[in-house]
């Protein structure tokens, strides 16, 4: 059977609960139950506001939480993230009231780069021995919970390349040329057992954080983030199998693109999302970063 | 649509009479003006068939059915209440009024007598400006965060045109210029609630009690600022308004029609692109004339939407409200400049449409 991915159009962030809480129930043997432990991985990787459509916005982790909470009783619900090169999620977490939702929902909070690590054996591309954090060993449930946009590293990013967040060093950067490769690996090391993706606003043009917000109001949940990608890949007009984190994932074994779409969006044209960036540009603003790197 | 025109000045000659001149349907019945040998003058150029010398006969012919108001100011409130009064629709010169007292009365009164009443802020019809409006509803620049609008005008001091504008004691470029920076900031932040209005400026050490330049600080209720830089004295012509968003900046050249949108990184591809885009913008304003013609150009889209919304009941061009929010901020402006002290607006104080 394929991997079923469920893709629904919303009215902004307001009536969330429910298309999140349908968009969950269309998917088939979600193999999570009350008393869990559960792990949220939502993507906070740089000090830009919910509105830019650069993180995962505070109304969506909101919904997500009041969802797992009514359909679930007693799970034990923790939201990661980690340091990145440029950001520190405590402080985004902060900012933007991400703390107080996490009060709100009765969920507790761990940077993962705070969190004592253990080294994992993988057969992977980059990776034969991946560290990763403690609370990896100890969870029953992971949903990671991305952001959908364009990135010039990766073309695009989604459940895949939000997983590049759950290793613990700040440094992250230094993987950035083999960046394809540790994607597939850490996604082989921890695989999301369901991937939602916020695509209300989108971002589109630009590098990891800077671009175009686009208002695409659509959401996008499936549990194999490889075929969950393939359609967030379809959105902004690319073939899958010519993205490079992809093509690695299925070829290691992570997943497969192959999917069945069922949600309320027949067509994917209808939510096509327009990606404004060009091959040319993308091509300069790769240039342009790497001359600023050498030269600082 | 049978028209009668109050004030036989500079707008009416420049921007009223032709703009109606060129609506089908439209009829310029009278023209009123205590100088009625400058009315005499504009009534033979666009064949009026009544001149009057006071604006009370010309509210009195009974075949008017909409009348502008080309007046000073300062005569505004006045007329508008007896052309109320009296069942016409009014479109009134900028500034409206310039207290919320007054824009309050008028618009009462117009409602009363459900009579419509449109303000002149032509500014906001500008290509650029409605097309820095979509973008931002529609989302590409995130949430606004400040806005930074320029208004560097020449204006010939003893000007025979506009001699309001410098006699002691007047607001000056406030009042001028200033009500169409202040309407471009109100209407590109979808007329957020003012919560507190700051200003400086004076005569620049001159020994005219009149503002020839200054600095207007609005924090709005969405958290979002607003700087309003006026002047009359730098000799440029720049009417330029820099929004930035959470989500990317526009820079628009207002007058020149020309929007630059960036989200952090240029290129080099991307000066090329904005280049061509203002140079296309330029072109565009030379064949349709609005290069030379500037905001008069846009009197007849917003009197042909005027006329319509009267017709058809739709929706007014300018309303009357937000007339009042451009007053309210003229008003905190000119007390925060006299007192030196940032003006906080109470709820009360806030309307929105």
């Amino acid at each position: 059977m394929q991997n079923v991915v469920n893709l629904t159009k919303t009215n902004g962030y307001r009536d969330l609960v429910s298309k999140l809480s349908s968009s969950i129930d269309n998917i088939p043997d979600l193999n999570i139950s009350d008393g869990h432990r559960v792990l949220i991985k939502p993507n906070l990787c740089n000090f830009r506001h919910p509105s830019s459509g650069a993180i995962t916005h505070p109304a969506f982790l909101d919904a997500v939480l009041c969802v797992l909470r009514k359909k679930f009783d007693d799970l034990d619900i923790t939201v990661i993230e980690s340091d990145a090169t440029a950001s520190k999620p405590d402080i985004t977490l902060k900012w933007f009231g991400f703390d107080k939702i996490l009060e709100k929902w009765d969920a507790k909070w761990c940077n993962l780069s705070y969190d004592p690590t253990t080294n994992r054996k993988i057969d992977g591309l980059f990776f034969d021995e991946i560290e990763l954090p403690e609370i990896f060993d100890n969870y029953d449930y992971y949903i990671s919970l991305s952001k959908l946009k364009t990135h010039s590293l990766t073309k695009f990013t989604a459940s895949l390349k939000n997983q590049f967040g759950c290793i613990p060093i700040k440094n992250k950067s230094k993987y950035h040329k083999n960046i394809d490769d540790v994607i597939a690996d850490v996604n082989l090391a921890i695989k999301p057992d369901l991937c939602i993706v916020d695509g209300i606003i989108s971002m589109c043009g630009g590098v990891a954080i800077y671009g175009t917000p686009v208002q695409s109001n659509i959401i996008i949940v499936g549990k194999d983030p490889v075929s969950v990608d393939a359609v967030c890949a379809k959105l902004f007009g690319y073939n899958p199998r010519r993205i490079g984190c992809i093509k690695k994932s299925i070829e290691i074994g992570v997943g497969t693109d192959k999917y069945s779409l069922v949600g309320d969006v027949n067509d994917l044209n209808d939510v096509k999302i327009d990606n404004e960036i060009s091959f040319l540009r993308m091509i300069l603003l790769n240039l342009g970063r790497n001359i600023q790197r050498r030269v600082t | 649509m049978r028209v009668g025109i109050i004030g036989a000045g500079i707008q009416a000659k420049v921007a009223h009479l032709p703009a109606y001149s060129k609506i089908d349907g439209v009829e310029i019945i009278g023209i009123a003006d205590i100088n009625k040998k400058s009315a005499e003058q504009l009534s033979k150029r666009f064949n009026i068939p009544h001149v009057y010398g006071g604006y009370q006969d010309l509210i009195d012919n009974q075949n008017i059915d909409l009348i502008s108001i080309c007046t000073p100011h300062n005569l505004h409130k006045q007329m508008a209440i007896e052309c109320a009064k009296a069942g016409k629709h009014i479109l009134i010169e900028k500034p409206m009024v310039t207290t919320v007292k007054d824009a309050e009365e008028i618009i009462r009164i117009a409602k009363d007598n459900d009579v419509k009443l449109c303000g002149v802020q032509n500014y906001r019809f500008f290509h650029s400006i409605q097309e820095s409006k979509r973008r931002i509803d529609k989302g590409r620049i995130g949430d606004i965060i400040s806005l930074h609008g320029y208004g560097h005008v020449f204006q010939s001091f003893g000007s025979r045109s506009i001699p309001w504008i410098f006699q002691e004691g007047s607001a000056g470029i406030i009042e001028d210029f200033g009500s169409h920076l202040i309407d471009i900031a109100l209407y590109l932040n979808n007329f957020n609630k003012i919560k507190k209005v700051f200003a400086l400026g004076g005569n620049f050490g001159g020994n005219l009690d009149l503002i020839v330049h200054c600095q207007i600080m609005i924090e709005f209720e969405n958290r979002s600022l607003a700087t309003l830089d006026l002047s009359y004295l730098s000799g440029a012509k720049e009417v330029a308004v820099f929004i930035h968003g959470t989500g990317g900046q526009l820079h628009v050249d207002v007058r020149n029609d020309h929007i630059r949108e960036t989200h952090q990184y240029d290129t080099p591809l991307d000066e090329i692109v904005n280049s061509y885009n203002k140079l296309k913008g330029v072109s565009r304003g030379v064949i349709d004339r609005s290069y030379f013609l500037g905001a008069k150009t846009y009197y007849l889209t917003l009197i042909e939407g005027f006329i319509n919304s009267i017709e058809n009941n739709s929706e007014i061009p300018v309303t009357g409200e937000e007339c009042r929010n451009t007053a309210l901020i003229i008003e905190c402006a000119l007390k925060s400049i006299k007192e030196k002290r940032q003006i906080i607006i109470d709820e009360k104080s806030n309307s929105r449409d």
